[in-house]
């Protein structure tokens, strides 16, 4: 069922992310709705399905921006598993605060490992800080608000993991 | 943060990512091939992609209707004055054209002006990254499409060029991305510069006139044009006109910013050039 459940925000986000975003874009940037879903989820769920969430939805994004084909699924796959470790270890109970922090933090590092590893450092810093990773990293932080308690109701209803702290 | 990194496959899992996604980055960022499953993902969701684009316009532009009313009333003027300003100009460059016709026949001289063999496309999708610029159209291979056609808006515009062709879909790598150029000239005095996408500016919408000498005649206002030069775009497509003008670091030579004359973020239907040279 879960599975299913991910499939489902896996092709609304294919659609929604390259259309009906540009109208909803913070400060020029747009919302990186695969990254925020793969984190919300490695808070909620397990190390290994974080993983494969992880994968896939970097997989997908990676055929949908069709530049560097595997970057974005390795470096989801990775993150997803930190994330997951990191709540799991370092912090053992999950709150919105805290999958929101992780959502500030992992888009904010996630983006920045991007541009160092695609442009090895080619562009201007300062103006890709200010114009795409903050407002993205804010754009991420508000979009995981609904998406933690999507996520938290599933996983309470749906399937019984990590679900019933949260939402 | 310790007890994470005290996991050492946590530790090595980094490391190793890090080595990978920078091997994928350095021999997979030129590539301009379409494989096969990105064809088949892409060909399957384009259709739905574009109802959604549509969509999203429909209710744009419902909205736009409400909130924008007293600004298309002034708008709805402005056209109307430039609407028969350009009727009184169509009428005068119809009596030039046939002059000019005549002249030409009279000096035995052959005409320059090519006529381009156009094709509509409309958009079905943006790059969702905030690292590139590039858009989705609704035509590929089975109509005709093929690497590095130029695309053009209303009015010659510079939009781009085809970057990777689908089976029913081609992607348009935008002026404004870092990884296009383009071989460009100010129209008012000749120089001849390069026209580069720049991270930095495009998310103001902006690209760059770049390897212009120091002393290149250019000022603010001026059109630049594609010079015809490299063998992508045909000369004279208006690409913009220059916001500023600085210089490099070194103060060796100048660059001018652009700000495009294709209407970028609002476009809805673009035009592939199918036969440039």
């Amino acid at each position: 069922m879960k599975y299913v459940f991910h499939i489902c925000f896996l092709l609304l986000f294919s659609v929604i992310q390259p259309t009906w975003l540009e109208y909803a874009e913070i400060f020029g940037a747009k919302i990186n709705l695969f990254l925020t879903y793969v984190v919300v989820i490695s808070c909620c769920c397990k190390k290994k399905e974080g993983a494969v969430v992880g994968f896939s939805f970097g997989l997908i994004l990676d055929l949908l921006v069709g530049r560097i084909i595997g970057i974005n699924a390795v470096m989801m796959m990775a993150t997803a598993f930190l994330a997951s470790n990191f709540c799991e270890k370092a912090i053992r109970k999950n709150t919105l605060w805290i999958t929101l922090l992780m959502v500030g933090v992992t888009t904010l590092v996630y983006e920045l490992l991007y541009y160092i590893v695609a442009f090895l450092g080619n562009l201007e810093f300062a103006a890709v800080f200010l114009r795409i990773l903050l407002p993205e990293t804010l754009g991420g932080i508000i979009a995981a608000l609904p998406l933690y308690f999507i996520v938290g109701r599933a996983a309470r209803f749906l399937w019984n993991d990590k679900g019933e702290s949260i939402g | 943060m310790r007890k994470v990194f005290k996991n050492k496959a946590a530790f090595w899992l980094v490391v190793m990512v890090l080595i990978l996604s920078i091997a994928i980055g350095i021999f997979n960022a030129s590539r301009t091939d379409v494989s096969g499953i990105e064809n088949i993902v892409k060909t399957v969701i384009s259709p739905v992609q574009k109802l959604f684009t549509d969509m999203g316009h429909g209710i744009s532009d419902f909205w736009g209707y409400f909130s924008d009313k007293d600004k298309l009333h002034s708008e709805i003027k402005k056209l109307e004055d430039e609407n028969a300003d350009l009727r009184r100009q169509v009428s005068e460059n119809e009596a030039s054209r046939l002059e000019n016709e005549q002249m030409r026949k009279l000096l035995n001289l052959k005409t320059d002006n090519y006529e381009f063999e156009f094709m509509a496309a409309e958009i079905t999708a943006r790059n969702p990254s905030n690292w590139y610029n590039s858009i989705t159209i609704d035509k590929g291979a089975a109509d005709g499409i093929v690497l590095n056609l130029p695309v053009v808006s209303a009015g010659n515009s510079l939009v781009g060029r085809i970057s990777e062709v689908g089976t029913t879909w081609s992607r348009i790598t935008l002026l404004t991305d870092p990884l296009h150029s383009a071989g460009a000239q100010v129209l008012r005095s000749g120089e001849f510069g390069i026209s580069e996408g720049d991270n930095a500016l495009s998310t103001s919408g902006s690209c760059k006139l770049s390897f212009v000498s120091k002393n290149a005649d250019m000022i603010v206002g001026d059109t630049v044009i594609t010079s015809g030069l490299g063998g992508v775009y045909p000369k004279g497509l208006v690409i913009g006109k220059i916001q500023k003008i600085r210089t490099d670091i070194q103060g060796i030579s100048q660059y001018a910013v652009i700000s495009p004359e294709a209407d970028l973020k609002n476009l809805r239907a673009v035009f592939v050039i199918m036969d440039v040279f």
